[in-house]
């Protein structure tokens, strides 16, 4: 009994083990499997992400005709749906331009927007 | 505050049916859309208070993995293997990596071992957290709930900084060794969190809960010969008397170098089952210690890079592996027949057999109020039952 008072005591003076969200968050590691990001100027096409994914979300496509001059080869498309962000496109990319990060925000009422297109950089 | 009830309400009160028939003999329904049996029910024919058959409901969380990993390569059915069971997708990586290694003999690199040791046994730690909230909530001890998953979110803190995610960590240990090393100062911080569950397990031993103690002693007694005679594996077998560990008696990884005890109970009641567990967090934290001392340096996987799924390929054969997992015993029998995906997986958990056979046995003859106690002692889990 007296060990339930000295913890009851000892809990009503202690820090809660939970934060104020969105005003306070735990901070997110950066080897998190979150949202991907693509550096197009820097993939090759090879299509091995498309070749891994387990669950068949990513898919090569071609560029809109105004990049294909730049941009002529496939690159990947992917569908956040279908993932299952197990990362294993960003372990298998030979140049490292596929990588995961640590935006976990995905939510949204758009259903178009969980496909991810390849686009160039800068401003369309 | 108070407020008159109007006529329409006060019709329809009088309009509505008794629940309980005159008639003590009746059918009862636990799950499988309640709250304390998961995705899972049993039927229970009930005289007065008293049950008197049991019939497990199976099903409801079936998503046929056998036959998707005959579709997929090693590496994607490490992927798949986390979702076998969700509570610890550790532990199922590692059944499934190691069937793949023993069909490719692959020499794993020890610092690869040691990880993947360190990763199951915390996998263990949380999965037995899971188990005593779950057990907690069962029997109306909801403190004990709370504090059990709060504590529990500190695993997953180390979950997401090794593996980057908190609860599935996608292949983490994948065949040849584990996806990734573990990063600076991971280390410190799982030391720091052992401390922290040292002290969340001396608050549960300190507060000696008498609704907990009343509710499982004596409850769900399981006989030794029962217990062999309807499959039972894991703690629930060393609750009654039979010392057996797969880690010991089958060492696989660098559990031959480990010194750690395997806790055994006579009683075979609902309150031995949760002594047994409580014991095996403290053997999990004495494991982990021990890793974090001795873990080399050196590579974490064999072959470093992925292999292509185009050219994988399995070499002929079959295999059929067991594990000590936070359960029971896991198994897997994976034949190829020399292509890039395997001809046949089977996946053997230690679920079917307690969730079934065993969960009927214990039923009958049981009082309803008694049924969470038992079905919770069980630390029973549908997705690994139904893969």
């Amino acid at each position: 009994m007296l060990k339930t008072i000295e913890v009851l005591f000892e809990t009503l003076f202690s820090k809660p083990m939970t934060v104020k969200f969105p005003y306070e968050a735990i901070e997110i590691p950066k080897d998190y499997r979150g949202e991907h990001e693509l550096d197009i100027d820097k993939c090759v096409g090879c299509g091995l992400c498309a070749e891994i994914c387990p669950n068949r979300a990513v898919e090569m496509v071609e560029l809109p005709e105004e990049h294909k001059e730049k941009y002529p080869k496939t690159y990947p498309r992917l569908d956040l749906g279908k993932c299952c962000f197990c990362g294993l496109c960003q372990d298998i990319c030979p140049r490292k331009c596929l990588k995961l990060t640590k935006n976990v925000f995905l939510a949204t009422p758009d259903p178009s927007a969980v496909i991810k297109n390849p686009m160039p950089k800068g401003p369309q | 505050m108070t407020r008159q009830m109007n006529e329409k309400e006060l019709i329809t009160i009088e309009h509505i049916e008794p629940i309980v028939s005159e008639d003590t003999d009746y059918n009862f329904y636990f799950g499988p859309a309640h709250s304390g049996s998961g995705n899972f029910g049993v039927k229970l024919r009930i005289d007065g208070e008293k049950v008197t058959s049991a019939r497990a409901d199976p099903g409801y969380l079936h998503r046929g993995f056998e036959k998707l990993m005959e579709y997929r390569v090693p590496m994607q059915n490490a992927v798949l293997s986390d979702r076998v069971c969700i509570f610890e997708a550790l532990n199922w990586n590692l059944v499934h990596a190691e069937a793949v290694d023993e069909l490719t003999g692959v020499e794993i690199p020890q610092r690869a071992r040691y990880i993947r040791v360190l990763m199951a046994e915390l996998s263990r730690l949380q999965s037995h957290l899971i188990w005593y909230g779950a057990l907690s909530l069962g029997l109306g001890f909801d403190t004990g709930f709370k504090m059990a998953f709060g504590y529990r979110d500190y695993i997953l803190d180390i979950f997401e900084l090794i593996t980057g995610g908190r609860v599935y960590p996608a292949g983490y240990i994948c065949p040849g060794g584990v996806r990734r090393d573990l990063p600076d100062g991971s280390e410190n911080k799982i030391k720091r969190v052992l401390d922290q569950t040292e002290e969340m397990m001396q608050k549960m031993k300190d507060f000696d809960n008498i609704v907990f103690s009343r509710r499982t002693k004596g409850v769900g007694t399981l006989r030794t010969e029962d217990a062999i005679r309807l499959g039972a594996t894991g703690p629930v077998l060393r609750a009654c008397g039979v010392e057996t560990d797969v880690r010991k008696d089958d060492p696989y990884e660098i559990y031959d170098e480990l010194d750690f005890d395997i806790p055994v109970r006579e009683e075979g009641d609902a309150y031995a089952r949760c002594l047994i567990r409580e014991r095996e967090m403290e053997e999990s934290i004495k494991i982990i210690k021990q890793v974090l001392d001795r873990i080399p340096q050196g590579n974490i996987r064999e072959p470093a890079k992925i292999t292509p799924p185009s050219r994988v390929k399995i070499p002929e054969g079959e295999v059929y592996v067991r594990n000590e997992l936070a359960r029971g015993e896991g198994c897997a029998y994976m034949r190829s027949v020399g292509e890039k995906e395997p001809y046949r997986v089977k996946i053997r958990g230690p679920d079917f057999l307690h969730m079934i056979p065993v969960l009927e046995h214990l039923l009958k003859g049981s009082q309803i109020a008694d049924i969470p106690a038992i079905y919770w002692s069980l630390n029973i889990c549908p997705a690994d039952m139904d893969r």
